[in-house]
Order: structure tokens, then sequence, then C-alpha cells
């Protein structure tokens, strides 16, 4: 393999607060090989969402800044590339799709001017052969009657196909990389596992790669090769899915994986993660999980861990990694 | 669309009605009675009587409604009382230059205010939208009479670089009328293009936030596009309301302004009639701007559909 496709290295995003800056990424680090799909897990508040805007520098400024790292694509730096050169890359080399797709249509444009707009952009066709893209783009994420449908609006579709067509959108340009961020956290849970299949067999054929954001560990299982966990703007663990899955190297992943509801036990009430998430601007001391940590001891409480490899591609930031025995779902 | 308009023109017919019988009342309630203007001064009360009798004064209130609205739905506003010419004729004749007015304001309203709208609504905080804020509180803040003789007294009579006063259609000169019209246009445009301004700033403001601008930049869109098409096709909705009650608004200010620049108008006619008692003009003129209203609000409901799909008649 020729190397990753994504590279993210050491990456970090500060944010103007009330407080004053705060960091709210921290020296994340991420990448993406071609054709594999990735999945960035974590609660809300913990980075994902701004780790994954800053690969497409769309990272709101002001507040957010963009202070360090660097996110190569293909062996180029996104971060040093001038604007108008980012803008080839947006949309046409990596495409995003967002949680939501009620939101994140244009209400006041046909679905098929939307799709159309940016294979005209990027592609340099001309209007009658963008709206056939946008058709076929339109079929090939299921939705039926293409050629009636690409004239409507978005107010016009209902939740799930509404997703399916921002997918639509995202890949009419035939990206290498697609950024889906929550795609299914909007949508009830048959739409769900639909539009999960959809990406799925959608990368599969068009052997693009994935980074696959979300908080649902049920939802990775189903599409991720590898998967990286966030927790309070750090990367915690990186591991292959399986492994993740059965055994997990991080005390905030098996918490993770023990408050995940599971068909066959019953009667028991779901476990939690005692505590909350710190605030970006209130970060504890060391290791930031230790408060809600069942495993913490004084070192944890003084000394932060450093993201290191346990052996096979499995990284862990915690410092009892080699003492305590954590176990996973499986 | 076209029974969309055409519901929407039925809908409006009891809204008329009703302006009608206000609009005749006026008759009823103005001072002064008609017949003894029309009789002049050293009249008998026997003449004055005639008179009355023979312009329908003594019958019933509702015979005398039921027979002017019988007239004004067939074009018929009767005639004025001093210059014996009916009044829908010199309505039609005034109603060009108060049009050209009206228009030529809306025109460069929209002109400064899309624009400054756009550029401090995606900027805000900047010194652009510093500027513009103090501006538009300026142009909101002078009335329109007194804009209008600085305009006379510093670029006509000063300067002579426009005419002070009067009108050339623009059937006999293009470069004439634009001389003619520019000032007091600007005159009357001014305040709405300052309150359209805030609008559309502020609608900006809001949707640059909205999730749909993010996907449009993460289509790789110049920001341009961005702005110009995504947002202010969505920040333009809030704005063609404001659009219909400020062309309102306008029209009433062309009396004034057109009593400043000598522009004979609907609005120089409305004043001269008041001055005269020339009920029937009165009248004519009520209803054509009640009239030119509604039709303005439905254009405006018109073009919601342009710009909000939803609201769009299936």
């Amino acid at each position: 393999m020729a190397g990753p496709l994504l590279d993210i290295e050491g990456l970090n995003v500060d944010f103007l607060t009330d407080q004053g800056w705060v960091t709210v990424v921290r020296d994340v680090s991420l990448s993406v090989a071609p054709g594999e799909t990735v999945g960035l897990v974590g609660e809300s508040g913990s980075g994902k969402t701004i780790t994954s805007l800053s690969v497409m520098r769309l990272v709101p400024d002001p507040p957010g800044r963009i202070t360090g790292g660097s996110i190569r694509f293909d062996g180029r730096d996104l971060l040093t590339l001038p604007e108008r050169a980012m803008r080839q890359v947006r949309g046409n080399d990596i495409a995003m799709v967002f949680q939501e797709s009620m939101t994140s249509l244009n209400p006041a444009f046909t679905i098929g001017d939307q799709i159309a707009e940016a294979v005209r952009h990027h592609l340099g066709l001309g209007r009658r052969a963008a709206v056939d893209r946008a058709v076929e783009v339109l079929d090939l994420v299921g939705i039926p009657a293409p050629r009636d449908r690409v004239d409507h609006y978005p107010h016009e579709f209902s939740g799930g196909m509404r997703q399916r067509a921002a997918i639509a959108m995202a890949l009419a340009c035939e990206p290498r990389l697609l950024i889906a961020d929550e795609p299914t956290t909007a949508l009830d849970v048959t739409v769900q596992a639909q539009v999960l299949e959809l990406l799925r067999s959608l990368q599969q054929r068009l052997g693009m790669a994935m980074l696959f954001i979300t908080h649902n560990l049920g939802v990775v299982a189903d599409v991720c090769d590898r998967v990286s966990v966030m927790y309070a703007g750090q990367v915690v663990e990186v591991a292959d899915v399986v492994d993740l899955f059965e055994a997990p190297a991080h005390p905030y992943t098996e918490g993770l994986l023990r408050s995940m509801p599971q068909l066959g036990v019953r009667g028991e009430p779901l476990a939690t993660i005692p505590g909350n998430p710190p605030l970006p601007w209130a970060m504890p001391e060391g290791c930031r999980f230790h408060p809600r940590c069942p495993y913490a001891t004084d070192a944890c409480r003084s000394g932060a861990p450093a993201l290191t490899e346990r052996g096979g591609g499995h990284f862990s930031r915690c410092l009892r990694l080699a003492e305590i025995e954590l176990t996973g779902a499986v | 669309m076209l029974r969309f308009v055409l519901q929407r023109l039925l809908a409006t017919i009891p809204l008329l009605l009703i302006v009608s019988l206000l609009v005749f009342s006026l008759v009823l309630l103005i001072p002064g009675d008609p017949a003894f203007q029309l009789a002049g001064e050293d009249a008998t009360p026997e003449e004055v009587e005639a008179i009355r009798e023979a312009m329908g004064l003594n019958d019933p209130v509702m015979v005398r409604y039921v027979r002017w609205l019988g007239g004004v739905v067939q074009g018929d506003l009767g005639t004025s009382l001093f210059s014996d010419q009916p009044v829908l004729d010199v309505l039609l004749e005034r109603l060009p230059v108060t049009l050209s007015l009206a228009v030529t304001a809306i025109l460069i309203s929209l002109a400064i205010a899309i624009p400054a709208g756009i550029i401090t609504g995606t900027r805000p905080g900047s010194l652009a939208d510093r500027v513009v804020t103090v501006g538009s509180s300026v142009g909101l803040a002078v009335p329109n009479f007194w804009l209008g003789l600085m305009l006379v007294l510093l670029l006509a009579i000063r300067h002579a670089w426009f005419p002070a006063t009067g009108y050339v259609p623009i059937s006999d000169s293009v470069s004439g009328w634009w001389a003619h019209i520019v000032l007091p246009a600007f005159t009357l445009g001014l305040a709405a293009a300052a309150i359209l301004t805030r609008q559309l700033r502020g609608a900006m403001v809001d949707v640059m936030d909205q999730d749909y601008v993010r996907t449009a930049r993460a289509k790789g869109l110049p920001e341009r596009a961005v702005t110009v098409k995504h947002a202010f096709k969505n920040a333009a909705i809030p704005m063609v309301t404001i659009l219909g009650v400020q062309t309102n608004s306008l029209l009433g200010g062309t009396i004034i302004v057109e009593q400043i620049f000598g522009m004979p108008g609907i609005g120089q006619l409305a004043v001269a009639s008041v001055f005269t008692r020339d009920l029937p003009m009165i009248q004519g003129v009520v209803i054509m701007a009640v009239v030119v209203a509604v039709l303005v609000n439905l254009l405006v409901d018109v073009s919601y559909g342009y710009f909000n799909p939803k609201v769009r008649p299936k």
C-alpha cells in the first residue's frame, strides 16, 4: 500500500470562548488508507466533528482556529494549501455528508440543482450533462423515479430520502474520501439501517475511503475497518474494529462498550460511565479521563499519558495499559 | 400559478368593497357641501337646492353609494368638480409620473440595500458593517422633505447638475427623464434603502450560520456563490415582506416628494384636490392608491413562491 490517503498529524484546534482561547482538539492523529473505512467515535463535544471539519478546512473562523499539526491528503498538506486550491479539494477529492439532512440541504433550490452545481463546478460539465449526472447519482443511492425527483425541493423528500440525496450530492464528483458526520443519527432506526447499508455498498462499489463519525458503537461494528476513539479532544484509542470490540485497551472504550444495549440481556439496567465529560476550559490534570475512570490511581491524576502502541496497530492513551485487564463486548 | 393569482385577486374583492364604503363615506364625513362650493358665494338657497337635486345629493345614502359604486366598477370615477374632466382620465395622465418615481425609488433602494446587506451580513462587526449601520441610521432619521430640499439646493441650484423641478416623460427623452427623476427617486428611496439594508443584514447573519451554507462550502463552491446564490435567496424572503410594506409607504411619500420637486403626479394631484375640496378626485386618488397597494401585495405574494418553494402553490 502506498501510504495513507488521509494522514492527520498532531492536529490542534482552538476556539475563542467566554473563557478565552481553549483547545478543543489536542494533538489528534488519524489516518485513513485508500478504500478503508475508519470510524471516529466519541461523545458530543469530544472534538470529532471539529476534527472532520478541519480536514475540509471548514472550522468556523471565528471563533475556531487550527493552531497546529498537518493534514496530508494524498501527500499534500491541506492546511497550507491556498484557499483556491482547497476549494478544488472540497466536494471533488473529499466530500462530506452531514448529520441533519433537514437543514443541510438548501430549501430554496431543487435537489437536482444542488447536485448539478457541484458537478458543473468541479467537472466542468454543461447544464444538461450535469443534470443527467444528478439523475445518475440519485439512481445510484436508490431514489425511485430519479428523473422526476431531480426537480423536487428538499421539503418534498422524506428524511431518509433527503439523506440519500445528500449522499448522492457528496458522491456526484466521485470523491476519493467521504467524510460522513453522524449521517444516520437523525433518522429513525429502520431508515438508519438502510442508509448504513447504502453507504457500505457504495463504499465497496466505488472503492472510496470513508471517515465515519458517530457516537454509536453499533454503527461502527457495522461499517468500519478501523476505529479511533476520541475523548475530551484527544484520541484515546486506535484499533482494528474486531480488536476494539474484543479487547479494548482504554477504560473509556470499555465503558462505551458496556453501555451498549445488548440483545438477550434482560432485566438489568444499562451500565453508564459515571460523571460528565470535562468542559474544554476545565480539563483535568493528568489523564483527561481519570475523574471518571474506575481504574484511576494517583499516577493518573498527575501524569498525562501518551498514545502508545500495545502491538498490532492497537494504540491506547492509558498509563495503566499494561496493568489492567479490560473486558470487551464479544 | 395563474390560478393562484386569480384566487388572490378574487380574495381582494371583499377588501375593495370595504374600501369603497370608506371612500364613499368621505363625502359624508368631510365638512362643507359640494353644492355650495359649486354654486358659488352669491347663490340663492334655491339654486343650491337645484344643484343638490341635480347631483343626486338628496337621495338616500345607500342609493347614492350603489349608484357611485356602479359607476366605479365601470371605470366611471365621476367628473372633477373644478376642471370638469373625467377623474379617471386625469388619474391615468398622472399615474406614469408617480409610478416611474416610485419604481425608480424602489430600484435605487434595492441597488443600495442588496450589496450593503450582503456585505455587512457576511462580515458582522467589520468596519464596513459599522459604517453601513451608522449610514442606515442616518438614512432612517433624515426626513425626506429635508433631504429633498438639500439635494435641490446643493445639486440643482448651486451646482446645476440636475434640474430642480419638473418632469419629462420617458417617451420624450430617456436622458431628460433620468435627469428629472434621479433626485426625487433618491429622496424617496433612501429611507426604504436603510430599512431594507438592516433587514437583509440581519437575515444574512442568520442564514450564514445555517447548515446548508456549510454544505455549499463543503461542495467547494467559491464564497461568492455561497453568499450570493445560497445564502441570499433564503435571506431575501423576509426582505421581500418588508419591501411590500415599504412600497406602500413609499407611495405615500410621493405626496411630499412630488410637491418638493414640482412633479405633476398623483401625489401633487391629491394635495391640490384636498385644497379645492374636489371630492370625486380625492375618491379617485384613494381608490387608485388602494388598487396599487393590493397589486403590490399580490406581487410580493407571488415573488414569495420564487424565493421560498415551500409556499409555492401546488
